[in-house]
């Protein structure tokens, strides 16, 4: 077993893991919403905090109501976490037992230009190729859609322009 | 906890076993010159439209995924999206899941990920305040 699997297995491959993704967390599978929630962090702690102050400003001047719990948002960072750790081990692993040759790449900065344009894009339309393109598309949600042709589109002239490196 | 490190992992296995790790491979799809990646993509798409009309027929109550309605945000997003991808090989996922096959390379673009989510966020939060609203329901 050497080299790249065809269509239909990956195909497979992939709506199994998004169908055990559900079944198991009992949500849809979508890896930037990880990355995105990972770098919210500080914003919701001072969530937190305000809700706290609200509750303590509302206990003094009703001194008679029940007092006020706020609602905490729990911050899953170390799911989050593990979950793009294991995604490296995974990718890792098979590498390992089928390398992959070596292949040429595009300059560092056009690399780097490449990531920052995946990371303000992904965070501006809530969503990647796993949860706006698999998961969304899946489920004809209007706003997926629209972001998989846009990013398609977009990616095809992109990399005409580009060329091979 | 283990869930989530199995799928995790099973997911970063398979995308490498697709060769979707690879920014060649990425670059083909992109300029049309092999489909493979495409067709792998769409049988993943409408197979899970079969799965989810069955799983919301069984299983009503308990399937509930968020709504994405249409946003202006989405199509400036993706169209940011398509062209990083393009130039950098990489969606989140597969930044990740091809670091051992790439190496520098895959951490150059992890870095400008993040950066750039980070960058976008901090924008958003102080100007724009555009919704934020996730295609899944993580927090």
């Amino acid at each position: 077993m050497t080299g790249a699997w065809s269509w239909w297995q990956g195909g497979l491959a992939l709506a199994g893991i998004s169908l055990l993704h559900w079944l198991w967390r009992g949500r849809m599978l979508a890896v930037s919403g990880r990355f995105t929630a990972l770098l919210r962090r500080r914003r919701i702690s001072v969530d937190d905090e305000l809700a706290a102050e609200l509750a303590r400003a509302t206990a003094e001047a009703f001194p008679d109501a029940p007092p006020v719990t706020p609602p905490r948002r729990r911050w899953h960072g170390t799911e989050h976490l593990l979950f793009l750790l294991a995604l490296i081990a995974g990718g890792g692993f098979a590498q390992a037992f089928v390398p992959a040759p070596m292949e040429l790449e595009p300059s560092w900065p056009v690399l780097l230009a490449g990531g920052l344009l995946v990371g303000a894009g992904t965070r501006m339309a809530g969503g990647c190729t796993s949860g706006h393109g698999l998961s969304g598309v899946s489920r004809f949600q209007p706003g997926s859609l629209v972001t998989i042709a846009a990013t398609f589109a977009s990616g095809i002239v992109t990399a005409w322009l580009l060329g091979a490196p | 906890m283990i869930p989530t490190v199995v799928l995790g992992a099973l997911f970063g296995y398979v995308l490498a076993r697709i060769r979707f790790t690879s920014w060649h491979e990425v670059h083909l799809m992109f300029t049309l010159r092999d489909l493979r990646l495409v067709a792998t993509f769409a049988l993943a798409v409408l197979l899970l439209a079969g799965i989810w009309r069955l799983v919301a027929r069984v299983a009503p109550a308990r399937f509930t995924p968020p709504r994405v309605p249409f946003e202006p945000r989405h199509l400036l997003g993706g169209l940011l999206f398509g062209a990083g991808w393009a130039l950098s090989g990489a969606c989140p996922t597969i930044a990740l899941a091809g670091l051992a096959q790439r190496r520098a390379s895959a951490v150059i673009v992890l870095v400008g990920l993040v950066a750039g989510n980070w960058l976008w966020g901090a924008l958003n939060d102080r100007w724009l305040k555009w919704s934020q609203q996730g295609c899944g329901t993580e927090d």
